[in-house]
């Protein structure tokens, strides 16, 4: 017989947390540059076209999915049709990739929070980055040569895993809803503080400018279209069975329409507070250097670890603090996403293999922890990098096409519709299912044609980056081994009796 | 800031956070409405 699923404490909890898994590093890094290069005030039209087509209507299906078949991904799909089960696995072994690197960058944060105490980065941010910190200067580029394991790091990942551990094997009210409804607030705090220092920095506005001035022309561009689907996607923490494993746990009365709503309107309000943020910070680095905003502009781990790192060395008062803030608050929007993502892992293990909450947590973290060490070596720089474009371009975008092109096409969007129109105070239309079955899937086949163009007709990562061979393994190797293995557990029986045992 | 740059940080800002707002309303008056239960 099965036992009472475990559930939110309330809905203030869900909420937090998913919105502590929506809003990642993504929002901090990628959406300001993503902004910027897209046609700046503009992009917000494709933006917030994308969020309303794309964004709130998976959110809301993957919402229904997790709450009408109150299971893990494998476990909600294979009640589905016993057929899609693998789509599950997919979407929870390409949670398991990232949370393996995640991990690894969450550390660096952590680190970087640290040396600004004292600003230990120096003048030469660049150098102590990749040379002193990461140490990817020693295996010189080459990705075939490990060159061994950076301690430090080792040390910072092994307490976060700790962390981690902790708090998922404290269970979903005690641990992820308690660690959320702590971190979340934190965070918000944070971001604001750091918001009104950067618009009181002298050349603030040259960022805001460059930000925010439009670029009409931009709009006729489907490439920045492809962009703005691509950060929504990305952003929200669609796709890879964090929102179907956390709605899963919600009581039989729970509004789904509006908790997607507010999930996704808190996470775009979080990112536009960033881009004014970074944008502004980055204005007084181009005053301060005498150079135009163009030429400071950086995104991702360049953006973070090598350029802010200088920003706050220029800062007329309070470096350390502002540093401690900025990677303070990098820490705990990855922090609150990598436990989500840890979760779906959870999740799958404990419904599939019958485990308990702590045996799940203990192989999970355990296996996590192991496979992150490869991502803490000299060369981890080189496969974190390869790993992340081939996961989140050829993993979370071709599952999320799959799962709303099958229940689109081959089965009742309808149902999800009724189901979610039962519950929810905000009735959702037929103008769900037209997103849901034409809108974004076009727009998902032509984001994914444009990356494969760029895989094999431009270097996304720069001449001669990596060689053919490390692609591969690193790449496509790993895509199509999540995929088989997928199949693979698909086979394994199930022993649903006990599903839900403690 | 350029004028343009004014108005579209207004569209944007009001939007994303007055959606955000409107649809935390809409939680706030329905969790009253139904008060008992907490989700909802």
């Amino acid at each position: 017989m099965e036992k009472q699923r475990e559930q939110w404490g309330s809905r203030v909890g869900f909420l937090l947390a998913a919105i502590g898994s929506a809003v990642g590093l993504g929002n901090i890094w990628r959406y300001p540059y993503i902004a910027y290069e897209n046609g700046g005030g503009a992009f917000l039209i494709p933006y917030l076209f994308a969020l309303l087509t794309a964004g709130i209507t998976i959110l809301i299906l993957e919402y229904a999915i997790g709450h009408r078949k109150q299971g893990s991904a494998p476990y909600s799909f294979s009640q589905i049709s016993r057929k899609m089960e693998w789509l599950g696995w997919w979407q929870t072994l390409i949670a398991f990739v990232i949370m393996t690197y995640y991990s690894v960058i969450v550390g660096w944060t952590f680190s970087f929070a640290y040396f600004s105490l004292g600003l230990k980065w120096g003048n030469d941010t660049e150098s102590f980055m990749l040379d002193h910190f990461l140490k990817f200067a020693g295996v010189s580029g080459d990705i075939w040569q490990i060159g061994g394991i950076n301690l430090s790091i080792l040390l910072v990942v092994t307490l976060i895993w700790l962390v981690v551990f902790i708090v998922l094997y404290k269970g979903i009210k005690e641990g992820i809803e308690r660690a959320n409804k702590i971190l979340l607030p934190l965070l918000f705090i944070m971001l604001i503080i750091i918001t009104i220092r950067g618009i009181t920095l002298p050349g603030a506005e040259i960022g805001l400018n460059a930000l925010l001035t439009p670029n009409w022309s931009k709009i006729a561009d489907p490439q920045v279209w492809i962009n703005a689907y691509g950060q929504i996607f990305f952003s929200l923490s669609i796709g890879f069975g964090i929102m179907i494993t956390y709605a899963s746990y919600l009581p039989k009365r729970s509004d789904l329409s509006n908790n997607a709503f507010i999930a996704a309107f808190a996470n775009s309000s979080v990112e536009f507070l960033a881009a004014i943020a970074v944008f502004a910070a980055l204005g007084f680095l181009a005053a301060s250097q005498g150079v135009p905003v163009e030429n400071v502009v950086q995104s991702g781990i360049v953006l973070a670890f090598v350029v802010f790192p200088q920003i706050i060395n220029q800062l007329p008062a309070f470096n350390d603090l502002f540093g401690i803030l900025f990677f303070g608050s990098l820490f705990i929007a990855g922090f609150t996403s990598l436990i989500s993502i840890a979760e779906v892992c959870v999740a799958s293990a404990q419904d599939k293999f019958r485990l308990t909450r702590k045996q799940a947590v203990s192989w999970i973290t355990g296996l996590g922890f192991a496979i992150s060490i490869l991502y803490t070596t000299h060369a981890g720089l080189g496969y974190l990098d390869i790993v992340d474009r081939f996961i989140n371009n050829y993993g979370i975008v071709l599952a999320g096409l799959v799962e709303i092109i099958i229940l689109g096409w081959i089965f009742k969007l309808s149902v999800y519709r009724e189901h979610v129109n039962l519950v929810s105070d905000i009735r959702i239309g037929y103008w769900w299912d037209v997103c849901l079955k034409v809108i974004t899937p076009i727009v998902l086949i032509g984001m994914t044609g444009y990356n494969l163009y760029q895989e094999f007709f431009v270097s996304p990562y720069g001449d001669g980056a990596y060689t053919t061979g490390q692609l591969i393994t690193f790449g496509w190797l790993l895509v199509f081994t999540v995929l088989i293995i997928s199949f693979f557990l698909q086979r394994i029986r199930w022993k649903q009796e006990e599903r839900f045992e403690q | 800031m350029s004028t343009s740059a004014w108005i579209l940080f207004f569209i944007g800002a009001g939007i994303i956070w007055g959606g955000l707002c409107v649809s935390l309303l809409i939680a706030l008056r329905h969790s009253r409405k139904k008060n008992g239960s907490t989700h909802r």
